[in-house]
């Protein structure tokens, strides 16, 4: 449990750093905005991304979560990111950098501190566990950002069907009513 | 032999200091799904656009006429005489930045060019270079530049990354209005040759059959018949509006999307059926059957000769006023330009009286046109409307206060007195994204065309991120609104956004809350003919009944 008490500890900085790694795809002039604001209307990135990563990083750690909390959470950043012109590695990746951040920040220090082989299997243990719980996020983000591609493609089609509904049905209207009359002078 | 990257060194392409460059000289990208396709050329060429040409976003070269430097120096010399307001403009931002944070694109893309002080400042570093001395001698250095073809590109990208909301100018404290500043980038841009097809088109069909989409007149009366037996499907009664026909009161005026588009038809449904309970003495046009002027995304010429339509059928029809629907940019002509554009109005129209109440719409006086909501919200007032809200009770209502008929006209009450008198379940959304500092549904002024789908959400994120509150808060599962374009672009914003919310016009609601005098008892059904949770109680069960104007804010 060493390792993940140590990360329930530092869970402020490492938080904060991974949050980074997401807003690290915006342009540098504005990330500043989204890292300042606090308030949920002024600053709807920056808030969404750190309220559900707030969630994802508990989530990892093996909390006790609802499970439909952590997708939720995991559903609004990925839609988010979905739209944002970004190529899917970058969308989705950062949630693979966590990894990283455990590994350098977390992981090799404990490794340093500990001799005993016990604890170290322990702790080598809990960073896979860590690392498999991480590859499932990115698993499942996977799914939500294809889903959520194809959702604006959907969205498109719609639009088109409904800006011209009561057209389509006057057109097939006609048409019936040209067969019918066709159909009565061919009888 | 090179080694597989890792994800941090995959993901590691980004910045991670400021540009070398100055934003002068990053140039504008054009990728799929930011930017709206051109206009047709012939369709241009149909409006007078002398420089229509064939080009494309992507393509490097934009086939730019010849002279295009002396017609966009020209162009901007003429405007900058033409509209004072625009040289002031130019001349007083201080880039404070208060107008920053306010931009629904720049909180959705992050994009510091989409920043309004930045947006304008495209367009002011050019009139710098070309009008100013200070610019003219020191360039850069007093923010001016000159014009290149990149720039161009730059001007049509951020031009077509604003939906002209006037949400900035609010918080301006010099009032400059960056809306304006965008129009005329805008109207540059058409004197090159550079227009938008989802614009241009529905200009052109407006402007030679009188509706966006070019529908033939007795087309669009079978169209509006359908509507009408479909109303008839649900209270039992046959309306027949009458077109074209001279000598009533009133003319109606409501954009076409209403008549044509879904969910729009249901509060063309809702006008008719409140007409008709009242008695209204009106008719529908087909020659001027757009409320909604497409005109305002292209020009001012090309607003007031959409716009003047209006004014020649009530002259045609004797009208002595005209109703206008729910629209929002239509709105935004009447009541800031259609005096000077079109005005004064023809000798046979008067100052707007409610036939039914009696009320003079004195703020009407130069117009002669009275919105909808202005006229229901009257009517609520002086209890003239037999109301049965519970019909709307599996409805968790919010108000999205259209930009325009908001920021543009200020009507903020009477919307939220019919909402409230028609729906017992009423929730506004967080303070500062309604009333005046409402947020754009994200798609306004030609943008909610289907191609900038993407750039649409990411516009649309601050308003649906308020929807979001209230319903996560409040089960909040129907925003309603009183602009056409709204209720063409929510429904996708919403469905992406906030899935589970729905969109509805005013008059829908009312519509469905309204006891019509000879209405098959009890109404089972909703406009969309879907059946109602908490139908009407047996006719014989009835009597007596008050209007309500209960709801919760």
């Amino acid at each position: 449990m060493l390792l993940i008490e140590k990360a329930k500890e530092n869970k402020e900085v490492l938080l904060q750093k991974w949050v980074d790694k997401y807003y690290a795809a915006y342009p540098l002039g504005s990330t500043g905005f989204i890292r300042t604001s606090t308030d949920r209307f002024k600053n709807p990135i920056g808030i969404i991304t750190q309220t559900s990563l707030n969630v994802l990083y508990d989530a990892v750690l093996g909390e006790d979560i609802e499970l439909e909390n952590v997708h939720a959470a995991l559903d609004d950043l990925v839609r988010l990111r979905a739209i944002q012109e970004m190529p899917p590695s970058r969308a989705v990746g950062p949630m693979a950098q966590l990894k990283t951040l455990f590994k350098t920040e977390v992981f090799d220090e404990l490794v340093k501190e500990h001799k005993d082989s016990k604890v170290l299997a322990e702790i080598f243990e809990d960073f896979f566990t860590v690392e498999a719980r991480i590859d499932s996020l990115l698993l499942l983000s996977l799914d939500l950002y294809a889903a959520d591609r194809e959702k604006v493609f959907n969205l498109r089609v719609e639009e088109i069907h409904r800006s011209q509904s009561q057209v389509v049905r006057w057109a097939k209207l006609r048409e019936e009513k040209m067969s019918t009359n066709h159909n009565n002078s061919e009888e | 032999m090179a080694k597989m990257p890792t994800s941090d060194q995959l993901l590691a392409q980004t910045p991670t200091s400021f540009p070398d460059k100055g934003w002068m000289d990053i140039k504008a990208e054009f990728i799929p799904g930011r930017y709206p396709y051109p206009a047709k050329p012939e369709t241009m060429e149909k409006m007078g656009f002398v420089n229509a040409h064939p080009w494309a976003p992507e393509d490097e070269d934009w086939n730019l006429p010849e002279n295009w430097e002396e017609i966009l120096y020209n162009g901007l010399k003429e405007r900058l005489e033409k509209h004072r307001s625009l040289k002031v403009f130019m001349d007083t931002c201080v880039r404070c930045g208060a107008c920053a944070d306010k931009c629904h694109f720049f909180l959705g893309t992050n994009d510091p060019k989409n920043m309004p002080v930045l947006r304008a400042e495209l367009l002011r570093s050019i009139y710098r270079k070309d009008f100013t001395l200070a610019g003219k001698l020191l360039g850069k250095y007093a923010g001016a530049r000159s014009v290149n073809k990149d720039v161009v590109k730059e001007l049509f990208s951020y031009a077509y990354q604003c939906t002209e909301c006037r949400r900035c100018s609010l918080f301006c404290p010099y009032g400059i209005d960056t809306a304006e500043i965008t129009a005329i980038v805008r109207e540059l841009l058409y004197d090159l040759g550079l227009g938008i097809n989802w614009v241009m088109e529905p200009v052109a069909n407006c402007n030679r059959t009188g509706n966006h989409l070019g529908i033939q007149p007795h087309a669009f009366k079978e169209i509006v018949e359908f509507l009408c037996d479909d109303i008839e499907t649900v209270t039992g009664i046959r309306i027949n509006p009458p077109f074209n026909e001279k000598g009533h009161e009133v003319l109606f005026i409501t954009p076409s999307g209403d008549v044509f588009a879904d969910p729009g038809i249901y509060t063309f449904m809702g006008y008719l059926m409140l007409f008709h309970e009242i008695g209204l003495d009106y008719t529908l046009s087909t020659y001027a059957s757009e409320g909604g002027n497409f005109g305002s995304f292209v020009s001012f010429d090309m607003a007031k000769k959409l716009n003047a339509k209006m004014y020649h059928e009530a002259e045609r029809l004797g009208a002595k006023w005209i109703l206008g629907g729910e629209c929002g940019h239509m709105w935004r002509v009447i009541n800031q330009y259609m005096a000077t554009y079109n005005g004064p109005t023809p000798p046979n129209m008067e100052t707007p009286v409610s036939p039914v109440t009696g009320t003079v719409f004195e703020n009407a006086k130069a117009t002669k046109m009275v919105h909808i909501v202005e006229f229901t919200a009257d009517l609520i007032k002086h209890g003239k409307l037999n109301l049965r809200p519970e019909r709307n009770d599996h409805l968790i209502t919010t108000w999205h206060d259209s930009c325009n008929p908001s920021r543009a006209m200020g009507c903020f009450e009477e919307p939220r007195t019919i909402l409230k008198a028609v729906c017992n379940n009423f929730f506004e959304m967080p303070e500062h994204t309604i009333r005046e500092e409402t947020f754009c549904c994200g798609s306004g002024s030609g943008l909610n065309s289907e191609e900038v789908m993407d750039l649409r959400m990411r516009g649309g994120l601050p308003r649906a991120n308020a929807v979001r509150w209230v319903a996560d808060h409040h089960d909040v599962n129907r925003v309603a609104c009183m602009c056409a374009l709204d209720r063409a672009i929510l429904p996708p914003l919403m469905n992406y956004w906030v899935p589970g919310v729905d969109v509805s016009g005013l008059h829908e609601l009312v519509a469905n809350a309204l006891v019509m005098k000879d209405e098959t008892q009890p109404r089972t059904m909703d406009l969309r003919q879907e059946d109602l949770e908490y139908p009407d109680p047996e006719p014989e069960e009835e009597g007596g009944e008050e209007q309500e104007n209960g709801g919760e804010e």
